[in-house]
């Protein structure tokens, strides 16, 4: 018996049997890897973004007095304490990943934190979006006339309200649609491509 | 960059890492967890690998060194047993009857001997074999003498058998 001969024809078996499940494995862990670090990169920039809106806030409190100080103080803390929960999260997700660690496990683990993180910072939009207009107004009148009737008692009462709606509406759909381009398509592929994994 | 160099020339030799693996582990989910740890230790050995020896003999001495040391954690286990006389219970690839024979063949020697014999039929030299396996060379050939010897019977053993 020829043992280079059946050994060679083994060999032959195991290739082919192996080649389609093996290949594809390959290219989706290879593929997933480059989705998790493209998420976890935006999400990066999310929240340096935030930092840089809020920190401006602050370095203008220690410019003013009185209620724009407390405002501005007061904007500043609340982007910081958004931005301080979402980073807790985001430090539980390794920047890269080890060719062997992408693991069906391991990406549902770190797509259910991408999740949480932008599931609170949309709750977190939901409520500030709306409210930047109405505080960047009063922000103004405090810093131009010291005081905030106008915005309620003056002639323009009602061009401020529709100022303020649109303003909210514009940003709630601008901010869903960053969202859309920095997030979405990518969670959808990595959903599917977990789906896929064994 | 390195990370993508490795990833090329593992998928030009992933035959290697199939092999070894089919050879040594039991049964499927052996066969992934193996193949995992192989890619692991070859990954984080790949920056110590400075090319003087070929990729593929690299890759073959670490795919048989996690293997040795994959069977051994797994005998330690408790409720592990040697695979009897038919061998395994577990689950063997699918494989055409030809291949079948040759597969428990080399699957009833022992750890060692299916390390040299591996390497010699993908047409490695004694010498090579011998920096492979840490055996002596005129050792090694011996033993590979001895293998193949034992190798026949059992093939024609399993012949014989399947003719009656």
């Amino acid at each position: 018996m020829d043992l280079q001969n059946e050994w060679d024809n083994m060999n032959e078996e195991f290739t082919v049997r192996e080649a389609s499940s093996g290949i594809t494995a390959n290219a989706v862990q290879q593929e997933s890897k480059g989705l998790y670090e493209t998420l976890r990169k935006n999400l990066g920039y999310k929240l340096m973004w935030i930092r840089i809106i809020s920190v401006p806030m602050l370095i203008g409190a220690f410019f003013t007095s009185g209620g724009l100080q407390y405002l501005l103080v007061g904007e500043f803390l609340i982007y910081e304490i958004g931005r301080i929960l979402m980073m807790r999260k985001l430090k539980h997700m390794p920047t890269g990943l080890d060719y062997a660690e992408v693991t069906k496990s391991m990406l549902v683990r770190q797509l259910e934190l991408v999740n949480d993180i932008l599931k609170a910072e949309r709750i977190w939009g939901f409520i500030f979006i709306p409210l930047s207009a109405p505080i960047g107004l009063i922000a103004y009148q405090l810093f131009a006339h010291q005081d905030v009737s106008a915005l309620y008692a003056g002639p323009h009462a009602l061009l401020y309200l529709a100022l303020v709606i649109g303003f909210a509406l514009i940003g709630l759909v601008m901010a869903k649609k960053m969202n859309d381009i920095a997030f979405s398509k990518h969670i959808k592929k990595l959903t599917e491509n977990i789906g896929q994994m064994s | 960059m390195e990370e993508q160099s490795f990833l090329e020339k593992l998928d030009q030799h992933k035959g290697i890492i199939t092999k070894v693996i089919h050879l040594y582990a039991d049964d499927a989910e052996d066969r992934k967890d193996l193949r995992q740890e192989i890619i692991y230790q070859s990954w984080k050995s790949y920056g110590a690998f400075r090319g003087d020896a070929k990729f593929s003999t690299w890759l073959y001495k670490i795919s048989l060194n996690v293997s040795l040391t994959f069977i051994s954690k797994k005998r330690k286990k408790p409720g592990w047993s040697e695979p009897g006389q038919e061998l395994f219970s577990t689950h063997p690839p699918e494989l055409s009857e030809r291949a079948d024979r040759l597969y428990r063949a080399i699957r009833k020697l022992n750890d060692i001997d299916r390390g040299i014999i591996i390497l010699h039929l993908d047409g490695y030299d004694n010498e090579e074999i011998s920096e492979m396996t840490g055996i002596s060379k005129n050792n090694t050939g011996v033993k590979l003498h001895r293998i193949k010897q034992q190798l026949t019977e059992l093939l024609n053993q399993r012949k014989d058998g399947l003719a009656k």
